[in-house]
């Protein structure tokens, strides 16, 4: 099980995604597949999109660490366009987002359910703050009022590095899964290639949970 | 937290629907609903490029460029692949070098500052289709057909659409917009428009809090051609029942796209083609084949009646149809309740939009009847649908 090692640096350093700290983190490499086009929630976009025009982006790859009061998650990405101008209809921008279970059996592929809702961080190219957000089952996504999540991101050479931080705990656990050292962390990603329209459920994603040990 | 998602069929059903006919024989294409639609709901950032209700030249490419041909719509039922205009297709904005004329001496002419304009929302007026002496056009408002089918609302995967209960009018949940734009792909009349600032696209909204008030669109208030009808398809005392279901001259546009629009059209009659030699031929210079394009088979119909009730008035009798067409008063206009709306002979000064602050002359005299309560009535509407303050 990958570890969320503690480094005692602080906030400003680590959302730096080029900070040199980073190589002391675990590096998974995860491999990301299309989502299935079937289980888009509107008939149109189930007709009109073809299953292999979406899920441009095949791999990620995720560095996690802590400083005893903040999580960061630093995730790279293979992406030859930059893509953050959204001032026509038809440019959309790039994106990731980290999914993370309110409970334990949260079901991945359907972003959870109203039983088992789930959190997401959202990231994207064009917006100065991500967005969180929890779900409870497709097209549920709801945008909370706060996010408590930073981001720093960088595009060099055709891949994006992008460091998204939040406190470890908030006054609102509700909205925001809470992450207690000692313990576990379960998280899901997805990506999106804005020059390949992709937007909402068309993208790429992980498949699995990945589970972290977040080291006290 | 989340919300469950709602049933599609939930969202599509309304109580009641409001529609609209458009006589394409009276339009003279002089702009006013544009720019009434343009001050009321679309002069805010982000929103420049946007018409929520635009007037082309038919035949024509239209706002967008070539809006008729991007798909979106459905085919048998099935939903049809559209795609994303660019600014390039709606044309970019752009400003007049006043400066340079008036104050420095660098053109005789006002001109464009920047790049050449390519495009814009009536870069074809006039222009039509055909050679002298049977060249034709005809003028051609657009506004969202608040379909009872709408491709928008059951493409949106959040559901941020959805069509109003009490009168079918078809709106956007801004708050819901999460900026996806498959409405904006799945709308085959492209009616839908991205705000880039807002990172949400929006869309007209049948003025609903107007009709709330008993006061029709401002689109249709204030044209100057009263070729506007506005009433509920169940009310067989309106205006747009008789159009629509009884006299059934008055055609969706498009119906090919299946969505079902509840904007209706009455097709232009037109002068007889002339013969290489100089005499008249009995066919029409709109050629039916383009009007068949526009509004399918019915209307070869619709014209035929419209050229049955005609005759019957030019040869001294009466027609219910014609006269209705004509609209000696704005009452025979609209129609938006069962019953008499008390306001109507408040809306000629209410549709400004200005009510509070107006000082015109006539004012008062169109008023009729209005009150100092009444334009109360109308500015709180406006206060409460937004940012929105009297000028």
């Amino acid at each position: 099980m990958p570890r969320i090692r503690k480094a005692a640096v602080e906030k400003e350093t680590l959302l730096d995604p080029r900070a040199g700290v980073w190589r002391e983190a675990d590096a998974v490499k995860l491999p990301l597949q299309p989502t299935p086009v079937a289980m888009q929630p509107s008939d149109y976009i189930r007709e009109t999109y073809e299953q292999g025009a979406v899920g441009a982006v095949q791999e990620l790859e995720v560095r996690v660490l802590h400083n005893g009061s903040e999580i960061f998650f630093r995730l790279e990405w293979p992406d030859p366009t930059r893509d953050v101008d959204v001032s026509e209809a038809h440019r959309f921008a790039d994106g990731v987002a980290v999914m993370f279970p309110f409970g334990e059996d949260a079901p991945l592929v359907t972003m959870g359910s109203p039983a088992q809702p789930v959190n997401q961080w959202h990231w994207r190219a064009d917006l100065e703050k991500p967005y969180n957000l929890t779900t409870a089952g497709l097209g549920t996504t709801y945008r909370t009022p706060e996010s408590f999540v930073e981001a720093k991101a960088v595009w060099e050479g055709g891949r994006w590095a992008v460091v998204l931080a939040r406190p470890l705990q908030t006054p609102d656990p509700d909205n925001h899964v809470p992450f207690t050292p000692g313990g576990t962390v379960k998280a899901a990603f997805c990506v999106w290639e804005g020059s390949h329209q992709e937007r909402a459920g068309l993208k790429s994603y992980s498949p699995t949970w990945t589970e972290f040990t977040l080291e006290a | 937290m989340p919300v469950a998602p709602l049933d599609k069929q939930e969202l599509i059903q309304s109580d009641r629907q409001l529609a609209m006919v458009l006589d394409l024989n009276k339009c003279i294409g002089c702009q006013t609903c544009t720019m009434a639609c343009k001050l009321l709901w679309t002069r805010y950032e982000g929103m420049e490029y946007m018409y929520w209700n635009n007037v082309e030249t038919h035949p024509g490419r239209g706002y967008p460029k070539d809006w008729q041909r991007r798909g979106g719509g459905f085919r048998e039922g099935r939903p049809v692949k559209g795609d994303l205009p660019g600014l390039d297709d709606y044309g970019r904005a752009w400003e007049y070098d006043y400066q340079g004329v008036l104050f420095e001496g660098r053109s005789p002419n006002i001109q464009p500052d920047e790049d050449e304009p390519r495009w814009g929302p009536n870069w074809e007026e006039d222009q039509g289709a055909g050679f002298y002496p049977n060249s034709f056009y005809f003028y051609f408002p657009r506004l969202c057909n608040h379909c009872s089918r709408p491709a928008c609302v059951l493409a949106c995967p959040r559901n941020a659409l959805y069509k109003r209960k009490e009168d079918g009018s078809v709106v956007l949940n801004e708050e819901r917009c999460h900026g996806y734009r498959f409405c904006i792909e799945a709308c085959p009349y492209d009616k839908i428009y991205w705000n880039a600032v807002r990172k949400i696209s929006q869309k007209c909204i049948f003025c609903y809090p107007r009709v709330e008030q008993g006061i029709p669109q401002a689109c249709a208030a204030q044209c100057v051609g009263r070729i506007r009808f506005v009433g509920f398809l169940d009310d067989p005392e309106g205006p747009v029942y008789k159009l629509v279901e009884k006299w059934k001259v008055a055609l969706p546009l498009h119906p090919e796209f299946e969505t079902e629009p509840n904007v209706f059209y009455i097709p232009p009659l037109s002068p007889p083609r002339y013969h290489e030699d100089g005499t008249v031929s009995d066919e029409p210079r709109v050629p039916i084949g383009y009007l068949l394009w526009l509004f399918g088979p019915r209307v070869r119909e619709a014209l035929d009646t419209l050229k049955r009730e005609l005759e019957k008035v030019q040869n001294g009798g009466r027609s219910e149809l014609m006269e209705l067409l004509e609209a000696r008063s704005y009452r025979d206009l609209f129609k938006l309740d069962k019953s008499p709306n008390p306001r109507f002979n408040e809306y000629a000064c209410a549709s400004c939009g200005v009510a509070q602050s107006c000082t015109s002359p006539l004012k008062s005299r169109l008023a009729g009847t209005a009150t100092a309560s009444s334009l109360r009535v109308l500015n709180g509407s406006r206060t409460s649908s937004g940012t929105r303050t009297p000028t």
